[in-house]
């Protein structure tokens, strides 16, 4: 299949890219392309200007900042899971990004900042950045704003980004005490998206990594945007961290979730996914403590 | 063997000739063949189902770059021959013996569409990228008629026909077996066991979607194709009756295609519109595909339905077998699918030496694409739902599946046996093979450790899947079509060998496995050994590559045109020599005499002297070229185990498999690693059968699956093909029962895979759930499916 026709602009900055949004109807950011080109092609998607931000170098980099790290747009899968610094102040991070579909050519191309503005429910990112407690950093016409994550994903496709904004990065604080990050995927054979996956996001007290002092879990396939599993994290959070009260997470899990927001499609119905939620769980944090 | 005993030749496990180009991404499809200035065709297709059509072209012909744009209408109304509606098989056994001119699929839908994606018409423009946009102007009103999409649907009183002249809707309905020894055996049985569980309709997915090249010289009157057929010599000829043109001006070749599956055995509408488009304008028109397209149209594969049994004494023997079957043909019925129904009933009893069976197939017509031959074709099901019934009625009698099965196999000694379906099995030691398959799962250690392990909660399951299927598909196949193989041998002067084979090689590896025939035939270096297919051009005669038939009567052929080489060789050695030709021999690539004066020859100097014509004997032409329509007695009968062990995740439906065994008997094996990489790809597809794969329609008849990975949200719309990831290791263990059929003792080795990995695994899966005393599951049997049986659903 052939687009159909655009206008394709490349943008020189952040500042160009806002304006030629502002100024075009029905512009579309492009990055990676992983997402837009594939509609693009089965027109699927039409607009009428492709702005490609791809060569804004200010949107590229893993730094160090005061609290944490920092992770521009433009960062590539592959960039994530090779990074120590990643690695080493939230762990769950790589482990999420290291299950996104599509092979090491995807991974060398594909972005978070376009992974999260499509905010596709199967999709991985999200989970592991409402685990880790992210803050998305924004630009747009009326200046830069950072939200949390949770704000961020606003269901199926759908962000709180306005029409003429851009994700600008991400930053993630890091924790005092041992982190440790698994994730659990229940991989869709077709698109190799999440049926289900859950992310969880462990720190210890140090030391023996008995007791939990902070537990973040969160679900991406499960509802239309990622969700916490709060009731798991009360379990968790504070205990001492055992085949029981890993089962008693599990088993709770789902009690803060509302029934009618899981998704039911033939991939699979509501039941099903509910049904597997306990045991990702279980193996979500199996993961995070085994490493 | 060859000179050197190293050098390959039947046996030996030679890397493939193909492979480099293939592995490489150097391998060229039709759609890279390069053209110089072609025009482009794309079909204007059917976005209903069932729906008369007025189409409006002429927005579409305003535009800059269309050539042409052709309704029925314009073709009738064109000099050109309009295309003939495609030919039916015969299948005298279900009844159609003379099929109806109505159900022969015309090229166009012309007064109506009777599926999603008939071909209403003709773009032709000068680039791809025009005729797709010019499809976009086409305007087509469509008044849309109710569809049938199911065969239920079809059958149900007062529905809708999806041919006017076929008001009920069915094709063809008979029966094979003995329905009365049959019924007699089902009243004396101890046990009896019942299955409603079918294969689903599922889509061959070769690599290339379809393409076609026609170009048509009018100074020579020469039209030549360059498509994705499985037939070459075939598509020649259809596409001479179909346009009603000579066939000795029609060229047809065939390039790499990644697969055919069955799929392309037969002619499809759109390559004959190519054809036609090419004469028309006297140009060179190309098409090709995308893979929505390619969904939508290419022939799907199995629509079986229905409903089998099977009975069985007090002592575990089987008494009888029964079937009455619904096969949905999609809206025109495929050139062979009756005939593959009756191929299906021939083996229905599989392996198993039961006395009386009964299989009845009513043939209809439904709203949806064509199905015909897929891997394994009518065996799949047949062969799925026997398999599932060994199990469960020794479920039902407490008796080891695996002891079942040994008691009632077929002996050794009782070949060449004639199964109660009607098919000749040629030779076989079934219950060796079997043996073979138990050993490597460790059977014995395997029941104890699934009993202990239940114990602690956990579930592994075994399943079994005797298979047989009817390969090297020649006379056997009661249909009305030249079935022979082809093939020729050319002797060069200088002792290298060309050998031209009818067939289509299309990921079989041709190239490299007859090579090794003749090499080891002629008893030549396999490097001097060049092999030529896939070609009208170049191979005078043939019949295709499909039902496993190559291995048997191509190789049968190529290996009769060295004998009769070598037999020549003889007699210009013995001229040579001054003695008769029996006290000349051949070995080691030397002809030589027995006796005082040794004396010999190479083949290089006896091809040397053939070829030169001169010093032989007077009786003898000159030159060194053989030649040979090989038509066997019987088709070949190979046969074989899949074994599957499994552990089963009840909390989730998932599962593992722990370990995948395939004992294959094709007889001789010309080459392991060929034969490997046909089980395993089998199987591949197996998986799909049983875990992933479905072609979904709408209830409006609408094809929902129509791509391989959708990220749209909520729909089906996805076709699971299994990944690399999903394929299980396979241990592979083989017995070598040589067919007597075949000069070189090969069977044909295709479509094992296939045929036994969705009963294996079903049954493994069902072994593991038993505790929970499921009901028998439709497959594809996802994680999902599996959860619903484990909790007492219907799945």
């Amino acid at each position: 299949m052939h687009a159909e026709p655009f206008d394709y602009r490349r943008a020189e900055s952040v500042a160009d890219a806002i304006e030629l949004l502002e100024s075009t109807e029905d512009g579309r950011l492009l990055a990676g392309g992983q997402a837009l080109i594939p509609l693009l092609k089965k027109r699927e998607a039409a607009p009428g200007t492709v702005v490609d931000i791809g060569g804004l170098d200010g949107l590229r980099g893993i730094e160090r900042t005061g609290s944490g790290i920092r992770i521009g747009a433009l960062v590539t899968h592959r960039e994530i899971t090779d990074s120590a610094l990643v690695g080493g102040v939230v762990p769950v991070l790589p482990t999420v990004v290291s299950k996104i579909t599509g092979g090491i050519q995807v991974h060398n191309v594909a972005t978070m900042g376009g992974n999260i503005a499509r905010a596709h429910p199967a999709y991985d990112y999200a989970g592991a950045l409402l685990a880790s407690r992210a803050r998305v950093d924004i630009a747009g016409p009326d200046g830069e704003r950072t939200v949390p994550a949770a704000d961020f994903f606003r269901g199926i496709c759908s962000t709180c980004l306005g029409t003429s904004e851009l994700v600008t990065g991400v930053e993630i604080d890091a924790v005092d005490g041992e982190r440790c990050g698994g994730y659990a995927k229940r991989k869709e054979p077709a698109s190799g998206g999440a049926v289900l996956g859950v992310a969880t996001d462990l720190v210890f007290d140090g030391g023996d990594r008995r007791e939990v002092t902070s537990a973040r879990l969160a679900a991406n396939g499960l509802c239309g945007s990622a969700v916490r599993l709060t009731a798991a994290e009360d379990v968790l959070t504070g205990s001492a961290l055992s085949d029981e009260t890993i089962a008693a997470a599990a088993d709770a899990a789902g009690d803060t979730l509302d029934e009618s927001d899981v998704l039911d499609n033939k991939k699979a119905s509501a039941e099903y996914r509910r049904a597997l939620l306990g045991p990702y769980v279980r193996r979500s944090v199996g993961k995070a403590v085994d490493g | 063997m060859a000179t050197d005993p190293d050098d390959p030749g039947i046996g030996s496990e030679t890397p493939r000739r193909e492979d480099t180009r293939v592995l490489l991404g150097e391998s060229k499809g039709t759609d890279d063949i390069e053209l110089s200035d072609p025009l482009h065709a794309q079909f204007i297709r059917s976005e209903n189902a069932h729906a008369r059509y007025t189409i409006d072209a002429a927005d579409a012909r305003a535009m800059d770059g269309v050539v042409a744009v052709y309704t029925a209408d314009d073709i009738e109304a064109s000099e050109t021959p309009t295309p003939r509606p495609f030919t039916l098989f015969a299948a005298p056994m279900t009844g159609l013996d003379y099929p109806d001119e109505a159900l022969w699929q015309r090229c166009l839908g012309a007064e109506k569409a009777h599926y999603h994606g008939e071909i209403l018409g003709v773009v032709v423009a000068e680039t791809q990228r025009i005729a797709r946009d010019a499809l976009a102007a086409v305007d087509v009103s469509y008044d849309t008629l109710d569809p049938v999409v199911t065969p239920q649907a079809a059958l149900a009183d007062g529905a809708p026909a999806v041919h006017d002249d076929v008001p009920d809707n069915v094709v063809f309905a008979g029966g094979q077996g003995d329905e009365a020894a049959t019924a007699d055996a089902f009243e004396q049985a101890a046990y009896t066991a019942e299955l409603h569980k079918d294969p689903q309709r599922i889509s061959p997915s070769p690599l290339e979607p379809r393409s076609a090249i026609g170009r048509y010289d009018a100074s020579s009157g020469q039209l030549d194709f360059v498509a994705t057929t499985q037939i070459p010599h075939a598509y020649r000829r259809l596409m001479a009756q179909m346009l009603s043109y000579p066939e000795h001006r029609i060229d047809v070749t065939v390039p790499d295609m990644g697969g055919g599956f069955g799929a392309r055995q037969h002619p499809y509408p759109a390559d004959a519109l190519v054809g036609w488009c090419a004469v028309d304008l006297e140009a060179t028109v190309k098409w090709r595909s995308t893979r929505t397209e390619n969904q939508l149209v290419e022939n799907d594969g199995r629509g079986y339905e229905g409903t089998w049994e099977l009975a069985m004494d007090e002592t575990g023997d089987i008494l009888g077998l029964r079937a009455d079957i619904t096969y949905d043909l999609g809206a025109w019925v495929a050139r062979g699918a009756a005939s593959l129904a009756e191929a299906g009933n021939l083996l229905m009893t599989g392996l198993y030496d039961i006395p009386a069976a009964y299989s009845h197939v009513t043939g209809v017509v439904t709203n949806t694409a064509r199905i015909d031959a897929y891997r394994g074709v009518s065996s799949v099901p047949m062969i799925m739902m026997l398999e599932r019934l060994v199990s469960k009625v020794a479920k039902q009698a407490d008796m080891d599946p695996a002891e079942v099965r040994k008691r009632n196999f077929v002996e050794p000694d009782q070949f060449p046996y004639e199964a109660a379906g009607g098919a000749l099995y040629d030779s076989g030691d079934y219950e060796r093979n079997f043996d073979l398959g138990l050993d490597a799962v460790d059977y014995e250690a395997f029941r104890q450790k699934q009993a202990r392990l239940r114990e602690e909660g956990r579930y592994l399951g075994v399943g079994f899947s005797c298979w047989t299927e009817v390969a090297g598909l020649g006379p056997c196949g009661h249909i009305d079509v030249a079935s022979w193989g082809y093939g020729s041998v050319q002797i060069h002067p200088t002792g290298e060998v060309t050998v031209y084979c009818g067939g289509a090689n299309h990921g079989q590896g041709h190239e490299t496995s007859l090579a090794q025939v003749a090499a080891d035939t002629l008893d030549v270096p396999y490097d001097d050994v060049r092999v030529v297919e896939n070609s009208t051009k170049e191979v005078n005669e043939g019949v295709g590559t499909y039902a496993s038939r190559t291995a048997a009567l191509g190789g049968g052929a190529v290996t009769k045109c060295c004998e009769k080489v070598v037999q020549k060789g003889k007699a210009v050695a013995a001229h040579e020599f001054g003695v008769s030709v029996e006290d000349v021999t051949y070995r080691d690539g030397t002809f030589a005499t027995v006796g005082d004066d040794a004396q010999s020859l190479s083949f290089g100097e006896m091809a040397s002297k053939a070829h030169l014509g001169i010093d032989i004997p007077e009786e003898l032409e000159p030159g060194l070229e053989e030649q040979t329509y090989y038509d066997p007695e019987n088709c070949t009968w190979p046969f074989g185990t899949h074994i599957a062990v499994v552990e089963v995740d009840p909390e989730t439906g998932e599962f593992d498999f722990q370990d995948y065994v395939a004992t294959e008997d094709c007889g001789v094996q010309i080459n392991p690693t060929i034969v490997e990489g046909q089980i395993v790809g089998g199987i591949a597809q197996g998986l799909g059968q049983a875990l992933y794969e479905t072609v979904e329609y709408g209830d409006d008849g609408t094809l929902l699956s129509d791509t391989f990975r959708t990220e749209r949200v909520g729909s089906s719309g996805g076709y699971t093909l299994p990944k690399a990831e999903h394929v299980p290791d396979v241990t592979i263990r083989s017995t070598e029962t040589p067919s007597p059929h075949t000069p070189h003792g090969a069977k044909g080795m295709g479509e094992s895979g296939s045929i036994a990995a969705p009963g294996a695994i079903l049954n493994a899966v069902e072994d593991a759930i038993e505790p929970f005393d499921p009901e028998p599951m439709t497959p594809p049997i996802t994680p999902e499916k599996i959860w619903r049986a484990i909790r007492g659903e219907d799945a």
